[in-house]
């Protein structure tokens, strides 16, 4: 199971510290 | 998505270690309008700045997100001048994914990353003679075109 993050500052902090980058998804929730 | 590519177990395994996976609604402001969603599924690759270097729009299919994602990846690794880093994402889409969506475009950048290396045109025309052989219908391969006369 992917553990999506869901607030773009911390995944942001964390692509800085684990040297990643970011999937950005866009989805329609309904 | 949620229902086909992202449970697949190749496609956790790959997100895991690869990319921190972020997910917002398509409305979620101020992203959505940052970034200029106008449909779903978008998925973007961004480097650890926030900037924008790869995005697909639709559904993918497990077996072409993942070279999308290594496409994204190398993407920011060849902004970045990260050369090396960049060639590894694109040679693994090529090796790994030869019949992928991705594969082309990786194919025309794994050219330019090698000449970039090198100052060596001879890889700017065998990326053309590689898309030719293998990917005549593709856009890449006709913007590789003017590398054959090299």
């Amino acid at each position: 199971m992917i553990q999506w993050e869901t607030d773009p500052d911390k995944a942001l902090a964390r692509a800085g510290s684990e040297g990643k980058s970011i999937l950005l998804f866009f989805h329609n929730p309904d | 998505m949620d229902a086909v590519t992202y449970p697949d177990d190749k496609v956790v395994d790959f997100i895991g270690k690869n990319v921190v996976p972020l997910k917002l609604s398509f409305d979620a402001k101020p992203m959505a309008d940052d970034y200029i969603v106008k449909w779903t599924p978008t998925l973007i690759t961004l480097n650890g700045g926030g900037k924008e270097h790869h995005r697909t729009v639709g559904f993918l299919p497990p077996e072409e997100l993942i070279p999308s994602l290594l496409l994204g990846i190398g993407k920011v690794y060849f902004d970045q001048d990260r050369i090396a880093d960049a060639l590894k994402c694109f040679e693994k889409i090529v090796k790994e994914y030869p019949k992928s969506d991705s594969t082309a475009e990786a194919l025309y950048l794994k050219g330019v990353s090698e000449y970039k290396k090198t100052h060596d045109a001879k890889p700017l025309k065998l990326a053309y003679e590689l898309l030719q052989a293998g990917y005549p219908s593709s856009v890449w391969t006709k913007r590789a075109y003017p590398y054959r006369l090299l």
